[in-house]
């Protein structure tokens, strides 16, 4: 397993990914606020986009 | 006049056109239900794994809450509570029994959320204090004040300012929580967050949040909307023995009527002062006559170790899967979510597409919330099924 870190494109705070797959939705540990894998080599991060279908509670 | 339900394309013209859109659709009109099974209006049936959200403990059209609500709706359907009632006095009785000593104080409400409501103005008018702390990805309800201690920022911030005072710590971190808690008038959490993807605390955890609130002064509650009977216990906090000063309580406890209920300590209750709070449905004899054969059946010998045994099953079983869409299995008892990489939402369509209904948490998660009467078979045909989505989508 390889990991990765990034930096969260929201609060700067860092987010460790194994294994990053382009697409993978990650959560920033320190805002908590959802990212999206854009690349893997660099890994970078930007926020994941909004559902267009919430089925939420 | 005519009918509109005879025509799945009529109802969902009318629902789209006329209802204020707050609920992303999900296509189908579910008309009927039996047991573990709905159906849609073009008579399709599904596997129903998500009761609702929960609310559907004992299936659907279980035999002795069907003839407690036909029997109740001819004899008194609403009674205001400054009337005395025999059925809520049943009610009353029924789940006070369930509950542990010290924590048996009870007030009505018709929803979670409002439960929630309570919840918040006992603790503060029983503390004299303002501030009240939840926890990040926490999800309480929708209704101002219940939003206020309500995690996530897309349901939040398009109706900001909410309640002052209000503040959030990781959930898990009793560090944070330790920073901020004094002078606090309560912290709020789920002992199992489900909207966020069904995330278990930590025994320890819970443990230490108690010390702290107990010398802060600070009210613990606990909302078990959610967790109620569908854990392998009665109560979520039986798992950390850690009791709350106030617990809300809703979904199960009716299957499918709407009921809300807010338990509080004798401390707690006793500084509640009569018309500071009320609700004109709250505890009306219909709902209290469904949630007293609810109760009945989800306190029979043997329930709880039968949903953990059905839990533990369903797990293993999800922890087979091979899919390198899948990042965890996490649950207790039958309240599960299996966390993916990618957006769940296409996994849950291609299940629906099969014929099995789960819901979401968060934006990666499927979640399961069954009816407590499935059967092994049930969950093994809901795990083929989703193993096959995974599969179809990876």
């Amino acid at each position: 397993m390889a990991s990765a870190e990034a930096e969260c494109p929201e609060c700067a705070g860092n987010v460790t990914l194994t294994d990053p797959e382009r697409g993978e939705i990650v959560e920033c540990p320190e805002c908590g606020v959802e990212l999206e894998v854009t690349s893997v080599q660099p890994v970078a991060l930007a926020p994941a986009p909004e559902e267009e279908e919430d089925w939420g509670e | 006049m005519q009918r509109i339900v005879e025509d799945p394309a009529v109802i969902t013209a009318v629902e789209d056109r006329d209802e204020i859109q707050v609920y992303g659709r999900r296509g189908i009109a579910l008309v009927r239900g039996e047991g573990m099974r709905l159906w849609d209006a073009e008579g399709n049936r599904y596997l129903d794994m998500m009761s609702n959200y929960g609310v559907n403990v004992l299936g659907h059209g279980h035999p002795a809450v069907t003839a407690a609500i036909t029997e109740q709706a001819a004899v008194l359907l609403s009674c205001h509570q400054s009337f005395y009632n025999d059925q809520r006095a049943r009610f009353v009785e029924t789940l006070t029994a369930m509950l542990p000593p010290g924590l048996h104080r009870i007030s009505f409400a018709n929803s979670g959320a409002e439960a929630v409501e309570s919840a918040l103005k006992y603790a503060r008018m029983a503390t004299g204090r303002e501030r009240v702390i939840s926890t990040r990805r926490g999800y309480h309800g929708r209704t101002l004040g219940a939003l206020s201690v309500t995690g996530e920022p897309k349901y939040r911030t398009p109706f900001e300012p909410l309640l002052p005072g209000c503040e959030q710590v990781p959930y898990g971190d009793a560090e944070a929580l330790s920073g901020c808690i004094r002078e606090a008038a309560a912290f709020i959490i789920e002992p199992i967050q489900g909207e966020s993807g069904v995330r278990v605390a930590d025994s320890q955890y819970l443990q230490s949040v108690r010390r702290m609130a107990d010398e802060s002064g600070t009210l613990l509650i606990f909302d078990e909307v959610q967790t109620a009977f569908r854990t392998g216990r009665t109560w979520g906090f039986e798992h950390s023995e850690v009791l709350p000063d106030i617990m809300t309580l809703s979904k199960p406890l009716a299957n499918g009527l709407p009921i809300g209920v807010t338990v509080a300590t004798d401390a707690v209750a006793g500084a509640i002062k009569a018309g500071s709070h009320g609700s004109t449905f709250g505890g009306n004899p219909l709902v209290m006559a469904a949630g007293i054969a609810t109760l009945r059946e989800l306190s029979a010998p043997g329930f709880n170790d039968r949903v953990a045994a059905a839990g533990r099953y369903f797990m293993d079983r999800l922890r087979q899967i091979q899919s390198p869409m899948v990042r965890e299995v996490r649950g207790l008892g039958l309240m599960v979510a299996v966390e993916l990489k990618r957006n769940a939402t296409p996994v849950l369509q291609a299940m629906q597409d099969a014929g099995v209904l789960a819901i979401p948490a968060g934006s990666t998660n499927v979640r399961f919330l069954p009816p407590l009467i499935a059967t092994e078979e049930d969950l093994r045909t809901a795990v083929d099924c989703f193993g096959k989505a995974l599969l179809q989508l990876g």
